[in-house]
């Protein structure tokens, strides 16, 4: 493909990504003008980049929708559901249309079938239907989703009384988002010898950039209410629809200055700015190539310990300041390049919408899909290996989770079923969550379900966590009828596995009645972690550093002189511990002059590793065993150590299950 | 990562056309290979165990900061362990032609030499009579009065069964 | 003057009240305060400092904060009135 090919096709991607999402957002929450501009606009830029390449189809089709979306926008036509289905059809079409443009293959017999239905639809519904509708603005105002907002604090006098310090609150705020300035404002401010110190004579102004909706800012402000007055309105800036990305910009820089003609506290007129963030600029590179520049990195990391090695034996002070600076620029690069992978994962997820607005409207479901935090960063090809399952789980979701539109008013339920993609870090993990409003599972129904199918015997006995679990054993399927949306064949077990094939665990909970959520934790990446170095004989070992709760020395304080005894004392309290030198068959060199304990923790168990040496932080570059150690117990791959030797990753949570197996 | 060739002498060429295989030492007795599994060979370097692995599978080594797994040839077919001398070497062969990526580091006794062999010196393998099993070895050839075995790299290399641990 | 206080709050409003007219019976050209001690300050407080300074500005004193702890610039940078006052490390 040429490079101008490249960008047509990169250019014309970007406005149907961005076309499809107003869509979708139509179709969820409503249509709003902004989404009609963004729809409007996709069509236009690709009929003009098709036009310089000369492009007859793609020109002619995107003119009719143009023409469409035009009358849109004059209001002659309204925006309802069956002009977004053919939309989004549009869309589609558009598509197919830029892969034969690229391909310079003329466009299919079907295709042209395709293309003349569609322009007499449009055509169609231009001359008949000039409706006259009163335009209502759907917009649930307390669910706006939006990325700027304003938030006006008045202090009535009362608000000293109330003992709340207003700066835990914005410190609290700040955690929602970023807080790009705050303006306080003094009314008539006296003068000291006049002032009563108990009563506030500030305001402030915030200019706050968040995913979240009006609701979630106006709770932060709760436990103040009564003393505040507080106005918050979603910023609408015509700076940041002309140029889209230099405004947003400036995050982190305080005080700035937004003028005030640009903030609108008409509500009627809020407008949802989220789809014009701009996408994050980005350049395609093939992962292998980082892979091997992180190898060279890892090279010369080696090299360069040699060359300290030998200043050190020739006495060169000179030689090895230069190699120690050499060793931080190292590290530099390595974390830069590492940051290479990492990607929002926003830009991938916003595809979903796609399979849930298609599932729904297949079966005549009614869903508020919402995303957030898909500005967290996520290691790109972890990002691409749990698309499936995450696509699979939402079809669950919506197939199986949320009942029919009638169904859910009848139990008082919003008719609209709410389903949230929710990603977020957390100590060293990034959690997805997939929650919805359903009609969530029972412990009992799971449990029946499992003994029907085998899968436990009719007298098992299971806590809830346990019960939750069954969802993903082989063989188990809820649906009581196999649908052709979530699929004959892949079932939990499926997703289960891919997600541990990650090093990530997923976990159900849900109550009856009220939905389900599904908790997916994710290591951050799969190339670098922070890791915990320890000899075990002659073998270097390497913990990730989160899962040490604490390192002691081992001394006979700690022991508990109990037959056969597998426990240590840890101040007071019995914990099991496990002798990697036993466990790992490490040979028995000269008894080294002191034992320590590496105390782990995994979800809520704690566990000694009863090891030798510790030499404490190591940043850790996770390489994989290969296919011919994938039967090594609890090892979740090597590293490489800067004086070249290997050190053996300890998978944490594995060794736990294994430790738990043998004890029974 | 740089592929080291081995280096043929250009006078030994002009002898012989064909394939060109490895001959080693493995306990003092004489194997080869064909050379074109060969990425590179190096000095044994310093090998990490990995726990609860047959015999055969010494561990990992860093070769230039790719992770390389080891297999002990001499305990693998004879059941006798490498002895580590200056002469020992690390062979380091892909594990079929198609797959130039994975790589598993085979250790020798000592390398002794790059030769060619045409077609006409090979023989049959007879199917008892051979110092190791007979599956892993694909012909035999004639080599100073001396018949060498040729090993069958495709069944020794076989990642799925050696990865699997011996009960 | 230095503030002996760790926390400048509400609760102690009228003292703070007190020390800081005290304070500023003396004008001089530069007025320095220094909130060393301080490590926790509040809304009530800072309110308290912008009056003082808003009295010295109108008499064309400068008010200087010195050695101002972690605590006390981050509170100032939260409610956004980091760069209404100067400061000084001695």
């Amino acid at each position: 493909m040429s490079e101008e090919l490249l960008y047509f096709n990169e250019d014309t991607q970007e406005q149907l990504q961005m076309m499809e999402s107003a869509l979708l957002d139509s179709l969820g929450k409503g249509a709003s003008i902004e989404y009609v501009g963004t729809i409007f606009r996709a069509m236009h830029t690709i009929k003009g980049i098709a036009g310089m390449f000369n492009f007859e189809a793609i020109v002619s089709f995107t003119h009719v929708a143009e023409n469409l979306m035009d009358a849109v926008r004059n209001k002659k036509l309204d925006l309802d559901e069956n002009l977004l289905m053919l939309l989004l059809k549009c869309k589609d079409h558009v598509s197919a249309l830029v892969i034969c443009a690229i391909d310079s293959v003329a466009p299919s017999l079907q295709l042209q079938q395709e293309d003349e239905a569609l322009k007499t639809t449009i055509e169609n519904y231009l001359h008949v239907s000039p409706i006259q509708t009163s335009k209502q603005e759907s917009l649930q105002e307390l669910h706006t989703s939006s990325n700027l907002w304003h938030i006006s604090l008045k202090l009535k006098d009362s608000f000293f009384d109330t003992g709340m310090d207003l700066l835990a609150i914005i410190a609290f705020l700040k955690k929602l988002g970023t807080i790009n300035s705050i303006e306080p404002y003094f009314d008539n401010l006296p003068f000291l010898d006049e002032i009563n110190p108990y009563i506030p004579y500030m305001n402030f102004d915030i200019n706050f950039e968040g995913d979240v909706d009006k609701a979630e800012i106006i709770e932060v402000f709760e436990f103040v209410e009564d003393d505040i007055e507080l106005l918050v309105s979603a910023l609408e800036n015509h700076q940041i629809e002309s140029t889209q990305i230099a405004p947003l910009e400036e995050k982190t820089t305080l005080h700035v200055e937004v003028p005030q003609n640009s903030i609108n506290t008409d509500t009627q007129n809020e407008v949802l700015i989220k789809s014009l963030k701009s996408p994050s600029q980005s350049l395609r590179v093939d992962s292998s190539k980082i892979d091997s520049l992180i190898d060279i990195i890892s090279e010369m990391v080696i090299v360069n310990a040699k060359i300290s090695r030998h200043a050190e034996q020739n006495v060169d002070p000179d030689l090895e300041e230069v190699s120690l600076e050499f060793d931080t620029l190292l590290e530099q690069l390595r974390d830069n390049v590492m940051n290479i992978r990492m990607v929002p994962v926003g830009d991938s997820f916003e595809k979903f919408r796609r399979v849930v607005s298609d599932v729904a409207h297949k079966l005549g479901k009614k869903i508020n899909f919402t995303i957030v935090g898909g500005d967290t960063e996520l290691d790109k090809t972890v990002i691409e290996k749990i698309a499936d399952p995450l696509i699979h789980m939402l079809r669950n979701a919506v197939d199986h989770g949320i009942e029919m539109p009638e169904l859910r008013i009848k139990n008082g339920k919003d008719e609209f079923g709410k389903v949230e993609l929710r990603t977020y870090p957390e100590s060293g993990s990034i959690v997805i969550e997939i929650e919805d409003d359903g009609k969530g599972l029972s412990k009992e129904f799971l449990m029946e379900k499992a003994r029907s199918k085998g899968i436990i015997s009719a007298t098992q006995e299971m806590s809830d966590a346990q019960a939750y679990q069954l969802i993903f054993e082989a063989g188990f399927s809820t649906a009581e009828v196999v649908s052709d949306i979530s699929g004959r064949g892949v079932g939990m077990d499926v997703v289960k596995k891919n997600i541990e094939a990650l090093k990530g665990r997923v976990e159900l909970s849900s109550i009856q009645g009220q939905g389900s959520r599904f908790t997916i934790r994710l290591p951050l990446t799969l190339a670098i972690i922070d890791g915990f170095l320890f000899y075990v004989g002659k073998t270097a070992y390497i913990i990730p550093l989160d899962m040490i709760s604490e390192v002691i020395e081992y001394t006979s304080k700690h022991e508990i002189k109990m037959f056969n005894s597998k426990l240590f004392d840890l101040r007071g309290t019995a914990v099991a511990f496990l002798d990697v030198r036993d466990f790992y068959q490490e040979e028995q060199c000269a008894e080294s002059q002191r034992k320590n304990l590496i105390v782990v923790m995994y979800a809520g168990k704690k566990m000694g590793l009863l090891v030798d040496e510790l030499y404490g932080e190591h940043q850790t570059v996770i390489k994989s065993l290969g296919d011919l150690f994938i039967s090594a117990p609890a090892l979740y791959g090597a590293s490489i150590l800067g004086n070249g030797e290997i050190a053996l990753i300890v998978d944490i949570p594995a060794l736990f299950e294994i430790v738990n197996k043998e004890l029974k | 990562m740089s592929q080291q060739t081995i280096e043929i002498e250009d006078d030994e060429m002009a002898i012989k056309e064909g394939p060109q295989y490895l001959l080693f030492y493995l306990q003092s007795y004489l194997f080869a290979f064909g050379a074109n599994y060969i990425s590179e060979i190096v000095e044994l370097p310093q090998i990490t165990k990995v726990p609860w692995m047959r015999p055969s599978i010494k561990g990992v080594c860093n070769i230039r900061g790719s992770i390389i797994g080891v297999l002990d040839l001499s305990k693998y077919l004879m059941d006798i362990d490498y002895i580590d001398t200056r002469k020992s070497a690390l062979v380091i062969v892909n594990k079929d032609l198609q797959d130039m990526n994975y790589k598993v580091g085979l250790v020798v006794d000592e390398v002794y030499e790059v030769e060619v062999f045409e077609v006409q010196e090979f023989q049959e393998v007879p199917s008892f009579g051979l110092p190791i099993d007979s599956k892993y070895v694909a012909s035999m050839v004639l080599y100073n009065n001396d018949f060498i075995p040729v090993l069958d790299l495709q069944s020794i290399v076989d990642i799925e069964l050696l990865s699997q641990r011996e009960e | 003057m230095k503030l002996e206080w760790d926390t400048l709050s509400v609760q102690i409003a009228d003292e703070l009240k007190e020390k800081l007219l005290h304070f500023s019976e003396k004008i001089e050209e530069i007025m320095k305060l220094d909130l060393s001690n301080v490590n926790k300050i509040d809304l009530c407080a800072i309110q308290l400092l912008m009056s003082l300074k808003k009295g010295l500005d109108e008499v064309g004193s400068r008010l200087l904060l010195l050695n101002c702890t972690i605590g006390v610039m981050d509170a100032l940078t939260l409610c956004g009135c980091l760069e209404l006052f100067e400061y000084e490390d001695e």
